[in-house]
């Protein structure tokens, strides 16, 4: 796959795991790696672009197993970042979608 | 691999980023590893999820613009909210033109078929148009927000539009090489007047294109880098990289550097007038062209586009192309080229060796000033020709040749393509 276009559609699928509570980061890219070919890496450095770009904040919480574990919020940018992200995906899909086949109206 | 030499491994390659980007990753895979252990995966197998650490750090540079001890002017494209505002135009224009290019396509597929064929087309641009219009729509708004955002995030954003080319520049007056890269830029090298390397970047895209692209020039020991390329961050990106934009970079190379390197992907490359002891030009699919220039040795790549060298004066020179022809008219002692489908056309002096191969391209050598060569001709199915004064061969089969003097040492070889070789 297009390696600019992957890290498009990670970034993604991260955002949109935060939009409904926080979570640390092996819950988000264990989830994401159980269902695509990737290496788990390279999300940690999707969460790192994010949080540089001020799109998710991070914070320590002490787990009852271990060490703290560093928790991503999702940022009031970031939730208006993703919603725009998430309806620019769908739109491109749908016109793609169209062009492949005429799937939708 | 177990977790102790992965992140022994890991800790090595992260050697040249500042301490707080090392610390933040390692901590990041500490914390991968022990949740990781905890959910039953073994050493091995979290490794193996991890990836490559080679690829990691690729990203990292990406991500973080070259590591390493910068000096000099580092450039970034900015201004994101003028580009936000545009991006979605260009993801109109991209549909829109590709429905375009439909609708051209069912015109020209002859008569009978063109009426089904135009309605169909008819439809389906307005579907894409449609489709475009809705996605411009939204993307306005998004477009927006983005900006308010960056400009609340950012303080590179300066708010400027109306800027129809994007520049920047760098220079030194105390190198001694030169590598200039470009992904999609045509690279312009001349002699430098003052002694001053200097790279000059003009981005003549959209204002999203600009965006899509970044320039750095920078110094690294000796080495001044000026290196173009496509930005990588996020999903925005990807609809502004379907188009490339009309990127130059020129170059000015002081005299008698030890070392230049100059290589793009989809632009062309001009050389001319200067001298240094190793230079490096590649190309993909541009055209080369290396004009009154002196060398110790010069290696020319390049895949679909041609290769001209012209009035060089170098010692040993290679040029490789696949499917371009190479033409060479130089001065040089040891002159090598390959082609696969491309013909090679060459005009040597002073020359004492040459090896030529090609699989369907015709290879033609003329020796200026020489007496006599000894060639080990090839060629399967194409014809021989071998010219010397009052010797000739002509058709001659695939073997040995000694003419004249035979003091020129000449390998050639191609499989279908035909092979002459003339003194003059």
């Amino acid at each position: 796959m297009n390696a600019q276009f992957k890290k498009g559609a990670l970034e993604l699928c991260v955002l949109t795991m935060l939009a409904d509570k926080d979570r640390y980061g092996y819950e988000l890219t264990d989830e994401i790696s159980a269902r695509m070919d990737i290496a788990t890496g390279t999300l940690y450095l999707v969460l790192k672009r994010l949080k540089d770009d001020n799109l998710v904040t991070t914070y320590l919480q002490e787990s009852e197993t271990g060490p703290a574990r560093k928790y991503y919020h999702l940022s009031d940018e970031g939730r208006k970042y993703q919603t725009e992200l998430k309806e620019e995906w769908i739109q491109f899909v749908k016109a793609i979608d169209e062009i492949l086949g005429g799937r939708y109206e | 691999m177990n977790k102790q030499e992965y992140m022994y491994n890991l800790f090595e390659a992260l050697r040249p980023f500042d301490e707080d980007v090392r610390n933040e990753i390692i901590s990041d895979y500490e914390e991968h590893f022990a949740d990781g252990l905890a959910n039953g995966k073994t050493e091995e197998q979290i490794v193996e999820e991890l990836g490559s650490i080679d690829e990691l750090i690729a990203d990292l540079k990406e991500l973080k613009g070259k590591g390493g001890d910068k000096k000099g002017m580092g450039f970034d494209s900015m201004d994101i909210s003028k580009a936000a505002d545009s991006l979605v135009k260009g993801i109109a224009n991209f549909v829109g033109s590709f429905a375009g290019t439909v609708t051209k396509g069912a015109e020209k597929m002859g008569e009978g078929f063109a009426d089904g064929a135009s309605d169909f087309a008819d439809s389906f641009t307005k579907g894409v148009t449609n489709a475009a219009k809705e996605v411009y729509n939204k993307g306005s708004e998004f477009a927006k927000d983005l900006s308010d955002s960056y400009k609340a995030t950012r303080k590179t954003a300066d708010g400027a539009s109306d800027v129809t080319t994007e520049e920047g520049s760098g220079s030194s007056a105390d190198c001694n090489e030169i590598v200039v890269e470009g992904d999609c830029a045509n690279i312009y090298v001349t002699a430098s007047p003052d002694n001053v390397a200097r790279v000059h970047y003009t981005n003549h895209g959209t204002p999203n294109q600009q965006l899509a692209y970044a320039f750095e020039c920078y110094q690294k020991g000796s080495t001044l880098y000026g290196i173009a390329k496509r930005k990588s961050f996020g999903l925005t990106n990807f609809f502004k990289s379907l188009t490339s934009p009309r990127i130059d970079l020129n170059v000015e190379v002081p005299r008698d550097y030890k070392s230049v390197t100059f290589k793009t992907a989809s632009g062309v490359i001009q050389v001319e007038g200067i001298s240094a002891r190793n230079a490096v030009v590649g190309d993909v699919s541009g055209d080369i062209e290396i004009k009154s220039c002196g060398f110790e040795t010069l290696k020319v790549n390049n895949i679909s586009g041609d290769i001209t060298i012209d009035g060089v004066n170098s010692d040993v020179i290679t040029a490789e192309a696949v499917s371009g022809s190479v033409r060479t008219a130089a001065s040089v002692a040891e002159l090598k080229t390959v082609t696969t489908s491309g013909r090679t056309n060459i005009i040597t002096r002073n020359v004492n060796k040459i090896q030529s191969n090609s699989v369907s391209g015709s290879i033609e050598m003329t020796l200026d000033g020489c007496d006599g060569f000894n060639a080990n001709a090839s060629s399967v199915s194409g014809r021989i020709n071998l010219l010397c004064g009052e010797s000739n061969v002509n058709g001659a089969k695939s073997g040995k040749y000694n003419l004249g003097s035979g003091r020129v040492q000449i390998k050639a070889s191609t499989v279908s393509g035909s092979l002459r070789i003339e003194t003059r």
